[in-house]
């Protein structure tokens, strides 16, 4: 009796395994070959030209809205034998870091932003930080960190940690003196800036890449081009279904960033210009490279991403995405 | 005449240590208590400065959690909605499923099916937490999505099922203990009387294990409130108040997870998250408390 009933356990138990991976098998379809995501273009008013974030020149002259800056902070300039001197030298060297900018997907400084960054450079006086120091914060610069830190490595044998979190928790963290140097995709707020401060932290913003936040859509989407007012009211659940602004008829969801993040910020800044709130009914991701998979699944999704993040969907390869998911998954165990 | 001498030495060394270590175990006892209570007054403290600010009640009924300059607002109501849709819809799932599980390995198993079965089980409760989120993220959201078509396939539900499956483990091994506690002349009494085996353990075994196996869920729900980084993963941390399971909602636990870094200290927002804080504590405090009274009715009962 006991071993006849331990033969059904024992064969239901397969039959629940068998189900399972078939399931797996049916459901888990081949990835398609397109790309199931797009880039939408971006319009100051109705009746305006229209720009891609992959427009470089659009980008660097602002007439692709939503231009920014990505920035590294330290506390005073580093002096010429510091590691964090050889670090910012790296990174503005046109043959070491911009080439890691380029592949991460963003932009480099124009001439003019370089020039100054250097100049600003060769006044190094306080800050004598020898050895492998500590990066922290914004995500959608994580790829970016990775690689110069990789590429930094080679040249000099200094580690560089880089930690994520958000902009928000590199800068907080490097007002509490736990990294070195934070990675913001936002200028810190006088408010940081007084605590820091107070710290007697001496704050140096070395503004380091361009990006523009990129807007993306399901590749089912009809829409191709908004205009900023038509995107705050998608964000601010003004229009809560496509055929609002010129699509079929499909409900809005939202994919945005957490409190956390620059781009939360960033995104805020530029386009809910009536300082409203976002949408109670956006999706917060911890970081840009979990808001792809979600517009890809979703018809009618729409998200924002920094624009290394959003050059997969337009077919053209970065880094972005896969370091960005590794490191997401190993950061998410440090911080919560 | 010396060696009377040395054995009353002996004993009176012996006292002293006792007593000794009596008062060490007393102290760790205390420690735990006092850690309790200090956990408890540092989290009072730092939510009352926020109720100075903002109203009990605004923040109790208030529908819009958006703690952001210049217009924040400190509505706990989608928080907490989220935090019980989310840990009740898993105790609902996890419920017949452990409890099946629980009369299956202590009434029905063999010893060997029971020797690795059990193992078997509680080796999720082993699995880490981020996995289980990753998991959920990746591929039971694939699934939910080929079924039952949600707007975002990260939602309540998707946080439901993988806290179900985190907390089937407790709910088990906690009800099988409370089953396995059922003296044994009350199942041989049943059996004696011309009672079949389902008989037995729906009439005599699970009634007398019941305030154990409530102890259990009990037990498994407070384990579902506090759970933070498989729900921040999986349930998609939109901040809209909603009944809807298929919608995506933020729990409390993850509120604090997403917003302290960025709360600076001392500001409104940081006060407000304490106070989320001591709701959250609050709420599982009172679920122990259900728990613990449960559980010593039920010691009583066959003592």
């Amino acid at each position: 009796m006991e071993k006849k009933m331990m033969y059904v356990a024992v064969a239901v138990v397969i039959v629940i395994i068998v189900a399972a991976v078939g399931a797996v098998l049916l459901l888990n379809k081949p990835a398609p070959s397109g790309p199931t995501a797009k880039i939408v273009l971006l319009q100051k008013t109705p009746g305006a030209v229209a720009y891609s974030p992959l427009n470089e020149q659009a980008v660097y002259n602002g007439s692709y809205p939503l231009s920014r800056y990505l920035y590294l902070y330290t506390n005073g300039i580093p002096n010429s034998t510091s590691s964090l001197y050889e670090w910012l030298s790296y990174i503005y060297n046109a043959n070491t870091g911009e080439v890691d900018i380029n592949n991460a997907g963003f932009y480099p400084l124009q001439t003019a932003d370089h020039a100054a960054m250097v100049a600003q450079l060769s006044h190094g006086n306080t800050n004598s930080l020898s050895g492998d120091f500590k990066e922290g914060g914004s995500t959608t610069m994580a790829q970016l960190a990775v690689l110069w830190a990789a590429g930094f490595k080679n040249q000099t044998g200094h580690t560089v940690t880089i930690s994520l979190g958000g902009s928000g928790v590199g800068i907080s963290n490097f007002i509490g003196g736990t990294v070195d140097v934070a990675q913001s995709s936002r200028a810190m707020t006088a408010t940081e800036k007084a605590s820091a401060h107070a710290k007697g932290i001496n704050v140096t913003e070395w503004k380091v890449a361009v990006d523009g936040i990129s807007i993306i859509v399901n590749n089912a989407n009809t829409v191709t081009t908004l205009t900023i007012s038509q995107l705050e009211g998608l964000f601010n659940a003004t229009f809560t279904n496509w055929p609002q602004v010129g699509g079929t008829n499909t409900p809005v969801t939202l994919y945005g960033r957490d409190y956390n993040s620059g781009t939360w910020s960033s995104f805020k800044d530029l386009v809910l210009k009536n300082k409203e709130n976002y949408s109670q009914s956006m999706l917060q991701a911890n970081a840009n490279a979990l808001i792809l998979p979600e517009v890809e699944n979703d018809a009618g999704g729409v998200g924002y991403v920094g624009i290394g993040y959003a050059k997969e969907v337009a077919g053209t390869s970065s880094t972005a995405a896969m370091i960005s998911m590794a490191m997401v998954m190993a950061a998410a165990g440090d911080d919560l | 005449m010396a060696t009377k001498v040395a054995v009353k030495r002996r004993k009176l060394l012996r006292a002293f240590l006792e007593s000794g270590i009596a008062a060490a175990l007393l102290v760790c006892a205390l420690v735990s208590v006092a850690v309790l209570i200090l956990v408890f007054a540092y989290l009072v403290g730092n939510a009352l400065p926020f109720f100075g600010s903002y109203s009990l009640w605004s923040f109790l009924t208030g529908t819009v959690w958006m703690p952001v300059p210049p217009y924040p607002s400190y509505g706990v109501l989608p928080l907490l909605m989220g935090t019980i849709m989310v840990s009740f819809v898993a105790a609902l799932i996890a419920i017949p499923i452990g409890i099946g599980c629980t009369i299956y390995l202590s009434e029905i198993a063999s010893p060997g099916v029971k020797k690795w079965l059990k193992p078997a089980i509680e080796v999720l409760a082993s699995i880490p937490s981020v996995v289980y989120g990753l998991f959920a993220a990746l591929v039971l959201s694939e699934w939910l999505k080929a079924i039952f078509n949600p707007v975002t396939r990260l939602n309540a539900l998707n946080g439901a099922i993988i806290l179900a499956v985190m907390i089937i483990p407790i709910l088990v091994s906690i009800s099988e203990e409370a089953m396995n506690s059922v003296p044994r002349h009350l199942k041989e009494a049943s059996l004696a009387l011309g009672a079949n085996r389902w008989e037995t353990i729906r009439r005599t075994i699970i009634p007398a294990a019941l305030p154990g196996i409530v102890a259990a869920i009990v037990l498994s729900i407070g384990r579902a409130v506090g759970e933070t980084m498989a729900v921040i993963m999986a349930t998609g941390n939109s901040t809209q108040f909603t009944t809807n399971i298929l919608a995506s909602v933020r729990t409390m636990t993850a509120t604090l997870a997403i917003d302290v870094p960025e709360a600076t200290n001392g500001s409104q927002e940081y006060y407000a998250l304490f106070a989320v804080g001591l709701l959250l504590f609050v709420i599982t405090f009172a679920i122990n408390i259900i728990a613990d009274y449960v559980m010593a009715r039920y010691r009583e009962a066959y003592k």
